[in-house]
């Protein structure tokens, strides 16, 4: 695998649909967020202020002081549950991406290895279909361009069989070679469908 | 595990994500004492006004805050994740653009990945499969170079009705260089 230093990114919204739930989650989390703290520094300040309208004595010269506490407990608070939601966030995000990608990666290792007979599907709600779907185009694309070639071998191997014995038995002709050319040239074709 | 992410993606993930919702607080935290008045008045009653006056716009003037700085952070973080997400979407899109190549029969590439993208064994993985049908098909193209060369090699042997053992070494060549191919096409199952 090659590194590429000079490849530059030009469109950084590549999977429109993958990279905008990606966004929601965390942009959902950040506005839950948002209202939890309002709400809550609202019940805090609320509380602060009924305590002052119902005291005798106020000790309090600004606003600072009034809001300060409340403002920086709320925040803290609400900071401490935000971290606890984004890691959580971040940890089922992944581990959604985890089983798709694990699944397919099977997959390619299963076609390394030689396997074209299984179909690359993932369940239909997971994300990369459209990766599993370029996957499962490349497989059934090996396969079919492979299978014609192995065609073209079996009848290959049967005009060198062909060949081979009648060599052996002394009586090999110009047009079993001929048959034998036709084969490779066919077969030929198969493989050269390749760009290797 | 199947998303193998770059070192440390998820820690940066979570404390960039973190930091400017810190940021947010800390803006909030500013905008709290800027909206307010800072003195609440030197008497006790002037002090009973101001509170009383507090508790009526506190609620909506600190929404309206908060919903500004939300709607920055969402800003924010929308550039950040499209950052994020492109370094797992960014290699996900090539590699299904190798695939798209590799099923027009061209197995001639190398997959690129830059030195932050994720699923990089993904990608190693893709590069195996194209050595080794390469390889295989390389090793079909030689086999048919050689039965090529030989089967010339026989014509003209039998036009000149050269000798019985020339034949059986080139009619040996020939069926050793099938098998070869035999063999190279038997490990892929179709």
């Amino acid at each position: 695998m090659l590194f590429g230093k000079h490849s530059k990114r030009k469109i950084y919204f590549i999977k429109k649909d993958f990279q905008s739930r990606f966004i929601l989650r965390f942009a959902a989390v950040a506005t839950v967020w948002s209202a939890a703290s309002v709400l809550l520094f609202f019940y805090l300040a609320n509380k602060k202020l009924e305590e002052i309208r119902y005291s005798s004595h106020i000790d309090i010269a600004t606003t600072s002081e009034l809001l300060m506490p409340v403002t920086i407990g709320s925040l803290a608070v609400s900071l401490l549950i935000f971290a606890g939601i984004l890691g959580y966030a971040i940890h089922t995000l992944l581990h959604k991406l985890s089983g798709p990608l694990g699944q397919l990666r099977r997959d390619i290792a299963r076609i390394e290895g030689g396997d074209l007979t299984s179909d690359i599907i993932l369940r239909e709600k997971d994300e990369f279909q459209d990766l599993a779907a370029d996957l499962e185009e490349m497989r059934t694309e090996l396969r079919r361009r492979i299978a014609r070639i192995k065609e073209q071998q079996a009848m290959l191997s049967a005009a060198a069989a062909e060949l081979g014995r009648s060599v052996q038995e002394g009586h090999a002709s110009s047009q079993q070679v001929a048959a034998l050319e036709s084969a490779v040239v066919r077969m030929k074709e198969g493989v050269h469908a390749f760009q290797s | 595990m199947g998303l193998t992410t770059h070192r440390n993606y998820r820690l940066f993930l979570y404390l960039n994500t973190f930091v400017i919702v810190l940021l947010g607080a800390a803006i909030a935290g500013f905008g709290v004492f800027w909206l307010f008045p800072a003195s609440l008045g030197d008497s006790f009653h002037s002090v009973q006004a101001i509170v009383r006056e507090l508790g009526k716009v506190l609620f909506w003037r600190v929404a309206i805050l908060y919903a500004v700085i939300s709607l920055l952070i969402v800003l924010a973080m929308a550039v950040l994740h499209l950052l994020y997400s492109h370094r797992i979407a960014g290699p996900a899109y090539r590699l299904g653009r190798e695939a798209a190549r590799i099923a027009r029969g061209d197995l001639t590439g190398n997959i690129k990945c830059r030195p932050k993208d994720n699923l990089t064994d993904m990608a190693d993985s893709l590069c195996n499969v194209v050595s080794q049908y390469r390889a295989r098909i390389n090793a079909v193209k030689d086999g048919l170079a050689s039965i090529e060369q030989k089967s010339k090699t026989m014509s003209g042997l039998l036009q000149q009705g050269k000798s019985e053992a020339a034949l059986r070494e080139a009619a040996n060549d020939i069926v050793s260089s099938v098998k070869k191919i035999e063999q190279s096409l038997s490990e892929v199952r179709t």
